[in-house]
């Protein structure tokens, strides 16, 4: 699915991560690593938001730097700590972003629905709290068709049961569509399925396969 | 614990008020300056006389009370605009620390801090109004220096009360002005979102930018009313205007950078964006643009229009390189030298092209560095 070749990420001309050679088969990847190991950079540069020498590409053949547009119709991001323009509301970022990823109008009443977010997504963003922010940055990285989802630390600030409800979308976006997923995070991913998922972990500034 | 939070003021808020307004306080001091002595006096006055011009400009302020007036609004509206940046600074999440930990101070102690953090801010101010009243004291003009001092502390001392209320009062949700209830209803599309974030939170910006271009139109063509139809008058003024959009283009930027770091894995092409951008600058440069429908033939004012598009274009496209204001700056002062020059010998046309070449190679080879 994912395919990486002579990957480097430098910052100030400090080698952050390098990948000379690596294929990730589609499938659920709990990106592990420490702090400050590279995690959140490794998913930038996947998501197309942070430039890099070497390649990236999804299978069959579309490349994240040639075929720019194709690449990031079908792979979506979501960041650790979503910031959004203040002004706009739940709704309008929903409707921005079904428009950018070519979804489908109405795709995202099922996630708001149960997320419960119908009562506040019709309110500026400048009014939610970092969960409420969080919970929006998770249904956006939903719309559209993608073939790949980045989470970034998606456990953190949802409540205890919106944690559920999103293992639940996860697994069924996997299994029903076959969209794969790569989750950076701290903590264990306490679902039945989910705790099943193959691990990479990002360290001495590279990226390893754990079999399991 | 005073010291230590006058120099933490001093080192963020002073200092990063600055670092985001040194564009406008550059383009008023090269405006006022290369307007005042070089061009309006076209070579006419040599430069011992042009000090001569100086040290009357300043006297004027210091003895004439119509001048004084003037300077002490724009002082005013220089004080707002810094009390507008500490506010919003203050709400961000990095801030937040100061509401829980300055406030243990004693109020004098804190009073005292954002006084000099105050006054820091004011040193263009200060620089200038010491000018005036040493020339003022040369010259034997008494009164307006002495108001001139005790405005500048009445400014510091209301600034510094102003921010101790903001940072010991219990925290309030931002309220909505009218104009944002307005807008929102009203449709956002994606290209001219920065049109909103400057209704949402840069209105002063927007009109101190509107009015400084306006000045400039018609002072120029005040000016040089007898050569109103000598084309490098008009591209002087454009330049001007392009030039006193430097702030707002800047804040552009950071509003990408911050806010609309997401739309970087949006499936849109380059060559997508960069339309996209050339529509929200032709919506921004919209006013000035209908007063060049009003004040010339459609195709001169099509030529100045694109002109005034391709440098603001050039301007913007320069912050995807540099990214830092610093480095912006000296940019933006050369591009001003270089293009004026180009202007006076009459090559205004083919800035376009080279421009508006130069602004979407630079967009596009940066855009996702």
């Amino acid at each position: 699915m994912l395919q990486f070749q002579q990957f480097k990420k430098l910052y100030a001309g400090h080698l952050v991560l390098e990948i000379d050679k690596m294929t990730i088969d589609p499938g659920i990847y709990w990106l592990k690593g420490a702090n400050g190991s590279g995690k959140s950079t490794l998913l930038k540069a996947i998501a197309g938001l942070l430039s890099f020498e070497g390649q990236i590409s999804l299978s069959p053949g579309i490349d994240l730097k040639k075929q720019s547009v194709a690449y990031r119709k079908v792979v979506n991001f979501a960041e650790a700590e979503p910031i959004f323009p203040e002004f706009l509301t739940g709704q309008e970022m929903i409707r921005m972003f079904v428009s950018a990823k070519a979804g489908q109008p109405g795709q995202a009443q099922y996630y708001l629905e149960t997320m419960q977010m119908q009562h506040y997504v019709k309110q500026p963003v400048s009014t939610y709290s970092s969960g409420m922010l969080k919970k929006l940055s998770l249904v956006l990285a939903f719309m559209g068709q993608p073939e790949l989802i980045l989470l970034d630390e998606p456990l953190i600030t949802i409540d205890s049961d919106s944690l559920q409800v999103l293992y639940s979308w996860i697994v069924e976006k996997h299994q029903k569509e076959g969209t794969s997923f790569l989750l950076a995070s701290h903590q264990a991913l306490e679902h039945e399925s989910l705790s099943k998922a193959q691990v990479l972990w990002v360290e001495n500034q590279t990226l390893k396969a754990i079999a399991r | 614990m005073t010291r230590s939070l006058t120099q933490l003021l001093i080192k963020t808020f002073s200092r990063g008020f600055f670092r985001v307004h040194s564009g406008m306080l550059l383009f008023l001091f090269v405006a006022v300056f290369s307007y005042c002595f070089f061009i309006l006096t076209a070579g006419t006055i040599t430069p011992d006389k042009a000090l001569l011009f100086n040290i009357i400009f300043m006297l004027s302020f210091a003895s004439a009370p119509i001048m004084m007036i003037l300077v002490f609004i724009v002082w005013t509206i220089y004080t707002v605009k810094s009390w507008q940046y500490v506010s919003a600074q203050l709400r961000m999440d990095q801030y937040q620390f100061l509401f829980y930990s300055s406030t243990a101070l004693s109020k004098r102690k804190q009073f005292k801090s954002w006084f000099f953090a105050q006054l820091f801010i004011s040193i263009p101010l200060i620089v200038y109004g010491l000018f005036s009243v040493v020339a003022g004291a040369i010259y034997g003009h008494y009164l307006i220096p002495v108001l001139i001092v005790i405005y500048l502390l009445f400014l510091n001392g209301i600034s510094a009360f102003l921010y101790l209320q903001l940072i010991n009062r219990i925290m309030r949700n931002e309220e909505s002005t009218r104009l944002n209830k307005l807008t929102n209803s009203w449709k956002k599309p994606f290209p001219i979102l920065f049109l909103y974030d400057i209704i949402h939170r840069k209105k002063l910006a927007f009109f101190i930018t509107k009015i400084l271009c306006w000045a400039i139109l018609s002072g120029v063509f005040l000016l040089f009313a007898d050569l109103r139809n000598d084309l490098r008058i008009a591209g002087m003024a454009i330049l001007g205007i392009a030039v006193a959009h430097t702030f707002l283009i800047y804040q552009g930027q950071r509003f990408e950078v911050q806010y609309l770091s997401f739309s970087k894995n949006f499936p849109y092409s380059r060559n997508r964006l960069y339309v996209q951008l050339i529509l929200l600058y032709v919506l921004l440069l919209l006013p000035e643009g209908i007063w060049l429908f009003i004040r010339f033939d459609a195709i001169t004012a099509s030529g100045l229009f694109l002109l005034l598009l391709s440098i603001t274009l050039l301007f913007r496209s320069l912050l995807y390189w540099l990214g830092r204001m610093n480095s912006y700056l000296p940019w933006v002062f050369g591009l001003f030298i270089l293009f004026f020059w180009i202007i006076m010998f009459q090559w205004i046309w083919v800035l376009i092209p080279i421009n508006f070449f130069l602004s979407y190679a630079l967009f596009f080879r940066n855009y996702y560095r």
